[in-house]
């Protein structure tokens, strides 16, 4: 689809994000999986092995880790509140919003069947990374809120005023 | 009948239309198919009609809404852990009793109470042991309010105290405040009485939160927090858009004389299509014949107005290109990690 077909949005940070100070925006990651099924290996080793340390590095996200029964492993990242009507297109192409999203933050979900710990591991380092705002194409690669420093140009800049200023009404 | 049948098949087969009702109801003949489908159809029509014009309580569509429902009723959910991740994720060394106790708000305490009473538990079970987030709430707006204007009294020394208090006001305002709260993912460990947590609850609980830090780090980590996520919602917005100035031309005669000089003497400095439906006048303001500032506007009214606010504007030092605010850390700090790091 060409890109007015498609969702798109402009660049921006929930709620200035850097300027004052960076606030992670990742809440919380639900590593979900299976302690049985063949493909959550991967899985069941970086809960053994990495969970910890990441969960170390990372004091400001929270990490829970279910192992239930469930079709297939899953790592579930919640990210903070930030303002769903940010990408504009068609109502109908714009990315679904997720379920229990509607007052909270995004809610990504990605599968991790038959991955390994490393993988896994640099996903989650990946998603913590990330701000949540929703996987779009972005219209322009920069943004301001002052985008004039000398003064915006209109057709009356750098003209003479006029042969002598009049005197008024 | 089978003969019935088989006219029902070829009906169907013949006018190609899938939907046709008489393959759907496969009754004995065409005729009673059709009544049939006639009956279903009316039941379908008045059912619209019931569900969405008949006032019925909506509590029955709520499995049907999206699910809006508070975190802490959805699986996985450790709220001491969600607490000191909140501590962490904003660089700030809460003390975390402080901080459970800014969370709780007063309606919540009541809605508890009158739920374990209307169970019927004893007296005893039904005293909540919690403390709310009243004074903390109160010592926090307080700080913030006079932080900010000292920053601001700081920072524009010409701007008058009327000023200074719109920009205050308007930082620390219920739907600014709420909103820097939301994103802040207060809404979340709030402890309130409804779900989503009202606007002026959350107003309360993000200044019970900065009264916490107050308590926990003091006022320079204070100071420094409110800083960071209240002053860059300034980004953008104009000083007039805050504070709102009934006569701007009656102000820069005031702020003039203040510094001595005469009255401005406005001149139309450029004008085009003057006698369309759009014209623009430019007006500038002279003082001792030098130009002080020069504003747009449709009518002459409206450009001399422009004008003056324009001059306003540079004699507050609010322009568009001032200098932006300082968010660096202040020099005590950086000169103490420099000594911890060669130590």
């Amino acid at each position: 689809m060409t890109g007015r077909g498609s969702a798109s949005r402009f660049l921006g940070a929930v709620l200035h994000n850097g300027v004052g100070r960076h606030v992670r925006q990742l809440q919380r990651l639900q590593l979900v999986f299976s302690p049985v099924a063949p493909d959550a290996r991967g899985a069941r080793q970086f809960v053994e092995e990495a969970a910890v340390d990441f969960a170390r590095r990372h004091p400001d996200v929270v990490l829970y880790v279910s192992p239930r029964r469930c079709p297939a492993p899953l790592l579930i990242a919640e990210y903070r509140e930030c303002p769903r009507g940010q990408s504009r297109g068609h109502p109908a192409l714009l990315p679904p919003a997720p379920l229990g999203a509607a007052v909270n933050g995004a809610v990504h979900e990605e599968l991790v069947s038959s991955r390994s710990c490393e993988e896994i591991a640099g996903l989650a380092a990946r998603l913590a990374a990330r701000s949540g705002l929703d996987i779009v194409r972005i219209r322009k690669p920069f943004h301001t809120a002052s985008p004039s420093v000398q003064g915006q140009w209109h057709p009356f800049t750098n003209k003479r005023p006029g042969l002598a200023a009049r005197p008024n009404k | 009948s089978s003969s019935g049948c088989s006219r029902l098949l070829s009906g169907g087969e013949g006018r190609g239309d899938a939907l046709n009702p008489c393959v759907i109801i496969m009754l004995r003949g065409k005729k009673s198919s059709l009544r049939a489908f006639f009956f279903l159809f009316s039941f379908l029509f008045f059912s619209f009609f019931f569900f969405f014009f008949f006032p019925f309580p909506s509590s029955l569509l709520i499995p049907l809404k999206n699910s809006v429902f508070p975190l802490s009723e959805k699986p996985n959910w450790d709220y001491h852990a969600e607490v000191q991740a909140f501590s962490h994720r904003l660089h700030e060394n809460f003390s975390l009793d402080l901080l459970k106790r800014a969370f709780v708000n007063p309606c919540y305490i009541k809605a508890e109470e009158e739920r374990r009473q209307a169970l019927g538990l004893s007296q005893e079970a039904v005293a909540l042991n919690l403390q709310d987030n009243t004074e903390l709430w109160e010592a926090g707006e307080a700080f913030a309010r006079s932080y900010l204007a000292q920053c601001f009294e700081g920072a524009y020394p010409s701007l008058p105290a009327e000023g200074v208090a719109a920009l205050v006001g308007f930082l620390s305002g219920q739907e600014l405040v709420a909103h820097v709260a939301q994103h802040l993912a207060v809404q979340e460990l709030a402890l309130c009485a409804r779900f989503p947590v009202p606007p002026p609850v959350l107003h309360r609980t993000f200044f019970a939160v900065v009264g916490a830090l107050l308590g926990s780090s003091g006022p320079r980590a204070t100071g420094l927090f409110v800083r960071d996520f209240l002053i860059p919602q300034l980004i953008g917005k104009d000083l007039f858009e805050i504070w709102e100035v009934i006569n701007p031309m009656g102000l820069l005669v005031e702020e003039l004389t203040k510094r001595n000089m005469p009255a401005p003497e406005p001149r139309i400095t450029r004008q085009s299509g003057v006698s369309t439906v759009l014209p623009v006048y430019f007006v500038g303001l002279y003082c001792n014949k030098k130009i002080i500032a020069e504003g747009p506007g449709e009518t002459l009214f409206a450009a001399e107005e422009e004008a003056a606010r324009v001059a306003l504007r540079k004699l507050y030092g609010y322009t568009e290109n001032r200098r932006p605010w300082d968010y660096s850390k202040p020099k005590q700090e950086w000169a103490a990690e420099k000594a911890i790091s060669s130590s």
